[in-house]
This record gives structure tokens, sequence and C-alpha cells, in this order.
């Protein structure tokens, strides 16, 4: 069933197009959340599927209730979810995050996740008026935060964390020129 | 003090979150009104799940576990057409309950749910929103059966169950939870031709 509701934004890239979820993501966030790649934003433990599912189905939910979320981001033209990245606000934590996760190997090394979230940050600054944004990363996910240090994040020791018994890195985004 | 995640959106997102709510259809019964969530509704839902009133459905839980569970529901609307409502009085807007047109993650079929605040019950509005959003079900949406996954212990939840004409369908059963009550509501009546 497609998207009953409309009026999210759709944004573009040089290669990518970014927008809201809708249910044809499903199978391949269930395929990343079953896949060790996902291991990072579940604590290690394997994620059971309807765990998956609540935590697909909030992303949505964020868009509806704060009209803002995470956007899919897709190669232009192939409407198949890489991965995701946006502004987002879950439960209890402290501050809204800039998040991404990229959920296929395939998708990896191409520069996509930085080309999405790139954008991504700029609709949180210039669309809805962030003057800040952090992006909390596991220490043992590398790749992350290379990328992170791409978009010329840096490290923020003195920002709260969402769950201080967790080791997590506060990497805080620059503000673009001209804003802030 | 509201936690900054429960603060209302401003600002291009707050059109944006309006524009998302227009898509949500508002039913009108006698005494309630069925309209979509916003995020200020999310303490009455917290005040739910996180109670005792929750016992019957896994909880009490953490507020995080109530907020995954309010946005999940939330995007029924998004995903697939169905979600949650808020329900409040026609009078002067009080927020009484929510009510769920969902399948949940295992859920075998669509159910029909109902969750209201305790200050609300006693008054038949659980009745009302339910059979309300049944008709939508049967009307708007089509389907031709729904179900209410009950606790076997959750005594007024049952009598809600059984004061909408739902009956216990010993076929059908949960299976993540066998224990559960598979309450079957009324089909749809026929159309004439």
């Amino acid at each position: 069933m497609t998207a009953h509701l409309s009026g999210t934004p759709v944004l573009e890239t040089e290669r990518l197009v970014l927008r809201a979820p809708a249910m044809r993501d499903w199978p391949r966030w269930l395929a990343f959340t079953r896949d060790d790649r996902s291991r990072f934003i579940r604590g290690g433990e394997p994620m059971e599927d309807g765990k998956s599912w609540r935590a697909f189905a909030h992303v949505a939910g964020m868009w509806a209730l704060r009209g803002y979320g995470s956007f899919i981001f897709c190669l232009k033209g192939r409407d198949e979810a890489l991965g995701m990245t946006g502004p987002w606000h879950p439960a209890d934590w402290p501050e809204r995050e800039l998040g991404w996760t990229v959920w296929t190997a395939e998708a990896e090394g191409k520069g996509y996740a930085f080309e999405a979230a790139r954008r991504a940050r700029d609709f949180a600054y210039r669309e809805l008026g962030w003057d800040t944004a952090v992006s909390y990363i596991d220490p043992e996910n590398a790749r992350s935060v290379a990328l992170a240090e791409r978009l010329g994040a840096r490290l923020d020791p003195d920002a709260a964390v969402p769950h201080p018994d967790e080791p997590t890195l506060v990497y805080r985004h620059p503000v673009p020129e001209g804003l802030g | 003090m509201t936690a900054a995640w429960e603060i209302a959106p401003e600002g291009r997102a707050a059109e944006i979150a309006a524009g998302l709510a227009a898509g949500v259809p508002e039913i009108e019964t006698e005494r309630l009104r069925l309209r979509a969530p916003r995020i200020g509704d999310f303490a009455a839902y917290a005040e739910i799940l996180c109670s005792d009133r929750a016992v019957h459905i896994g909880g009490p839980f953490s507020r995080e576990d109530a907020f995954l569970d309010f946005a999940q529901g939330v995007a029924g609307w998004l995903l697939r057409g169905h979600g949650l409502w808020s329900v409040e009085t026609r009078g002067d807007g009080t927020l009484v309950g929510f009510l769920p047109l969902h399948v949940e993650a295992g859920d075998p079929e669509r159910e029909l749910g109902y969750l209201f605040r305790a200050a609300a019950e006693g008054k038949g509005y659980a009745h009302e929103a339910a059979r309300a959003a049944r008709e939508f079900a049967y009307g708007r949406l089509g389907w031709r059966t729904v179900v209410s996954y009950v606790a076997r212990d959750n005594t007024r939840s049952i009598a809600t169950a059984e004061r909408l004409g739902a009956k216990p369908d010993p076929a059908a059963r949960h299976p993540l939870d066998p224990d559960l009550i598979v309450f079957r509501h009324p089909a749809p009546r026929r159309p004439l031709l």
C-alpha cells in the first residue's frame, strides 16, 4: 500500500533522491537489521523482527508527529532504499540528531551516505531552522566516524549523550556559512 | 517540564506535520472525535502505557518504549493508510484515549484496539469510539473482518469487546501469545446488490 499521506519533502542531490520512508522500504530495512552491518545501532544484540518493525515504523511516525524525520535515500531513477539519513529526535535523547545508516555493502564506499547526509543536514538548517546538530556514534563504528569527519563534524566532549552507560561519541556539525 | 523530545514542532516542521495530520480521517460520534495524534498527546499515551493500566498488554512500559509504540502507531497512517487515532470529547476537547486500527509486528491479522485513560472509564467511550472506527474499517477501507486481541484476565476489555458484538474465535490464535482471546467482530452488513 502506498502512503495515504503526502506533503513530505523530497530532496535531490547529484545522484540521489531523499524521501520519507514508505511501506515498500520495509523488506530492505528488515534485511539490514538482520545483517551484521546493523550491529552498531542495536547494541551488538540481535534485533528480533518485531522490534525491527517498531524501529522502522517509529521512524515514519516521527515524520507525522514532528514534521521532519529520517529520509530514505535512493539512486535517482531507482526507488530502492540504500540507507537512511536525516534529522530526528528519538525519545529521551538530549538533543536532535542527524543520523545515518547504510543498509548494504553495495551502497558503501561510493560517497552516497556523505552526499545524502549533507543534503539532509542542509534541510535541517535551512528549512527547519536548526542552529546546531549532533551525530551520536559508537566509538567502534569507524566508517561512521569517518563520515562524520568528512562532513566537517567535530567531537564535542561536553555534549550530553542519550545513554550515559554506553560508550558514545558526540560529533557536532558545523553551521553552514551565512547561517547561525 | 516538557522534555525536549516532546515539544511541538514549529515553523516549516509544523507545516509539514499539519499537512500529514490533515490526511488522517477525522470521525465524529455523538460525544467523541477521533483525530490525528499530535506530539502533545504523548503525555496521555504514556500515562496509560507506563501505568498498571498497561499490565494486560505487556506493560507497564518505560517512557521510551511507550514513545516507540506511540510513534509506530501514528506511522500506520503513513505506511498503511490506517493507524492510531487520538480520541477527544467533542464538548471540551479532553483527550480521553486512543484507538488503534493496526497490524503490529507478529499479528496475523488486522486489529481494532482501544486504550483509554482511567479518568475516562465507565462512560462507554471505548465502545463509542471503537464502533465508529469499525464502521470506518468496513466502509471506507473495505475490510471484511477485524479482530481485537484481549488478555484473558482483562475483564473490562472483554466486556467492551462483547458489547461491540465481537465473539471469541477459537480458530484464530495469536502465534506469539496463544493465551490471548481473539475476539472477532461481526462482519460488515452485506450490500444489497
